[in-house]
């Protein structure tokens, strides 16, 4: 089956960086690799599986970490591929993929100004939605934020 | 020369909708170019967290008026995903019909609208004559012209009577020859032809890295619609054909996107004749359980998906939407430079911004030269 | 030299034909079956569960006590006639009609309130 090929190449790549790997249904392939371990597994798909779509990157606080999702659509097997990975509260800083996949240039300003993730290598990190005056450290999509009495 | 900046926006004839791009300019060549977005941010994800899906439903159609059926399904079906649910076949054909409707209405606004931009208003006023009448036909099916509340989580919200499946297959026959006619107008016309051939190329790799989506990438030669590599609803078995073009420049994303609506008037046809009888909505738990949800469906601009986390109550925990013309922005850009400034009007369109759905986007180029502002006037000179 | 221009035959075919335009409100079009329009609510049906207020998307009911019972009372100002409230609610109490010329000099008539209620 194509999603367990996707498993078993990713698998091969990474060893230990793959945290853990599920078929979630048909079509769905869920991925955890440990911070730092994605750019080698979005390499190891590029090459594997030809042409790569990105979906989106999804940025979430899940209280007690981060939590960043890489939206992935392999175009020949035809799987989804949702990779994720985790990072602390306090320190949420992560390789850019710019160079890997150039649209992913305006998903990644709107992670660092939503939710304080800072791309390392990013050509251009700066906001993209909120405006000039809104003050600097304020994260709007983080749990422990209060919003009242920001602007 | 020194390059100087232009600065077009927010508020502009030109643009439809405001967003912000400053231009780096050599003489009449555009070199560079940096996007200014977010003009009508309203932060609806973080309103999504607060509200349980049924009251936020119609948080999420209101993302965008013209593409509305289809930020409703994709919210819909992505929670489907999480809670488990599967809605009956007749409200999955339904969902098809709502979804078609929208679309040729989506098209037929921008091919108006492109029209009005190159200076053809007669294009433009008997094109939205015709868009009318589907308009008419999308108040009957579902009460209301633009945000049409149609589906809800477990099916969709009102059944469809022969009568108006009926006028659905009349009106719709008469527009189809339309369409045909406009398709004549926008392949052969010589003015349209000598502003859109050869404007705002995007080459098939450039379209891939850059991940564009929608009628923008498919008139490039990338072969890729939700519908045919992710089928959603009732479109298995509905026979759908792809539509794509090779030139990617201008025209081939207009002629795209008329191709397209004759290929929507069709799937409507189709989905009446083959529609199952049944019920149309299934009742579907309030909670969301733990766990994720993913749902991705074409709509009239391109892919559009919808992330949900859940946390095992009413509210989710995080929604994440990720709207088409974003994604196109990074390839709108490339399509800009080395152009002229009069192209740009028919480059923008060409993609069909809709900056609601964005959050605004703008576009800057920067270099060392001079800022300068043109007045609104000479830019309309100019076109 | 361009050649004739595309849309000539639509052009003055259309020279010779009436407008579109519908002359209201002198000309009135009748909106289709099922529209959305101002609410109808059936008071004796009401069993004042309060599921309509919840549900609301807008804020927009608000139950009030009238004679010892708790009613709806729906601002159309705040409404956005998606008529969720319809259905939630487990009598089918609120249905639509047709009116949508709600445009008027107070904002006490853009209320739906029961037959005793004063404010």
């Amino acid at each position: 089956m194509k999603e367990e090929e996707v498993v078993e190449a990713l698998k091969g790549v990474l060893g230990p960086s793959l945290v853990e790997s599920s078929v979630v249904k048909s079509g769905r392939v869920r991925l955890v690799v440990e911070p730092g371990a994605h750019r080698r597994a979005i390499e190891a798909l590029k090459s594997k599986f030809g042409e790569v779509h990105l979906f989106s990157i999804v940025g979430a606080d899940l209280r007690d970490r981060l939590e960043l999702t890489y939206n992935l659509w392999l175009y020949e097997p035809k799987v989804h591929v949702m990779l994720k990975t985790s990072l602390p509260l306090d320190q949420a800083e992560v390789e850019t993929v710019t160079d890997l996949i150039p649209g992913s240039i305006l998903y990644e300003r709107e992670v660092y100004e939503m939710l304080g993730v800072r791309f390392r290598g990013h050509p251009n990190l700066k906001r993209l939605f909120l405006p000039e005056d809104w003050p600097e450290g304020v994260y709007p999509l983080r749990k422990d934020i209060k919003l009242e009495g920001v602007l | 020369m020194s390059a100087i900046d232009l600065v077009i926006g927010p508020q502009h004839p030109a643009l439809h909708e405001p967003e912000r791009f400053v231009f780096k300019v050599e003489g009449e060549t555009v070199v560079d170019v940096e996007p200014r977005i977010g003009y009508v941010h309203r932060g609806i994800e973080k309103a999504l967290e607060n509200r349980d899906y049924v009251t936020g439903l119609y948080l999420a159609e209101r993302v965008c008026g013209i593409c509305n059926v289809a930020h409703s399904l994709c919210f819909v079906q992505a929670m489907e995903d999480i809670c488990g649910i599967e809605p009956p076949e007749r409200a999955k054909y339904l969902r098809v019909v709502a979804h078609e409707l929208n679309r040729i209405h989506s098209h037929l606004l921008l091919l108006g609208v492109a029209g009005e931009l190159l200076g053809f208003m007669t294009l433009f006023m008997l094109i939205w004559r015709d868009r009318e009448d589907v308009m008419d036909l999308i108040e009957r099916l579902t009460g209301n012209r633009v945000n049409s509340a149609f589906n809800v989580v477990g099916g969709v919200r009102r059944d469809l009577d022969p009568k108006l499946a009926e006028d659905l297959k009349k009106v719709l026959e008469r527009l189809k020859a339309k369409v045909k006619r406009y398709r004549e107008v926008f392949a052969e016309d010589p003015t349209i032809r000598a502003r859109t051939v050869g404007v705002g190329l995007l080459s098939r790799s450039r379209a891939i890295d850059l991940c564009a989506v929608g009628p923008t990438c498919r008139a490039s030669g990338v072969k890729a619609d939700v519908r045919e590599y992710r089928p959603y609803a009732a479109y298995e078995d509905l026979d759908f054909k792809l539509v794509w073009y090779e030139e990617g420049d201008v025209w081939a994303r207009l002629m795209a996107r008329v191709d397209e609506t004759i290929e929507a008037i069709e799937l409507v046809e189709r989905a009446l004749e083959k529609m199952p009888s049944g019920p149309v909505r299934v009742k579907a738990p309030r909670t969301i359980p733990r766990g994720e949800g993913f749902s991705v469906v074409e709509a009239p601009r391109g892919d559009l998906n919808y992330h949900v986390y859940g946390k095992g109550d009413v509210k989710p925990d995080r929604v994440k939407i990720r709207t088409p013309t974003y994604a196109n922005i990074p390839a709108v850009c490339e399509m800009f430079k080395g152009g002229y400034i009069a192209d740009i009007p028919a480059t923008l369109v060409s993609i069909d911004p809709c900056f609601a759905c964005t959050d605004r986007v703008t576009l800057v180029d920067m270099e060392k030269g001079t800022r300068r502002t043109v007045s609104v006037t000479e830019l309309l000179r100019r076109r | 030299m361009v050649g004739l221009p595309s849309m000539l035959k639509e052009v003055l075919s259309n020279v010779f034909k009436r407008p579109f335009t519908v002359k209201y409100p002198y000309q009135r079009l009748e909106p289709p079956d099922g529209f959305r329009g101002r609410h109808a609510v059936d008071w004796s049906k009401c069993i004042g569960c309060g599921v309509c207020a919840r549900d609301c998307p807008a804020f927009a009911i608000e139950l009030v006590e009238v004679e010892g019972r708790r009613y709806p009372l729906i601002d159309l100002a705040k409404c956005i006639f998606c008529y969720q409230c319809a259905d939630s609610c487990p009598r089918g109490a609120i249905t639509p009609t047709k009116v949508f010329e709600l445009a008027t000099w107070r904002k006490e008539d853009l209320l739906v309130k029961p037959e005793k209620y004063e404010a």
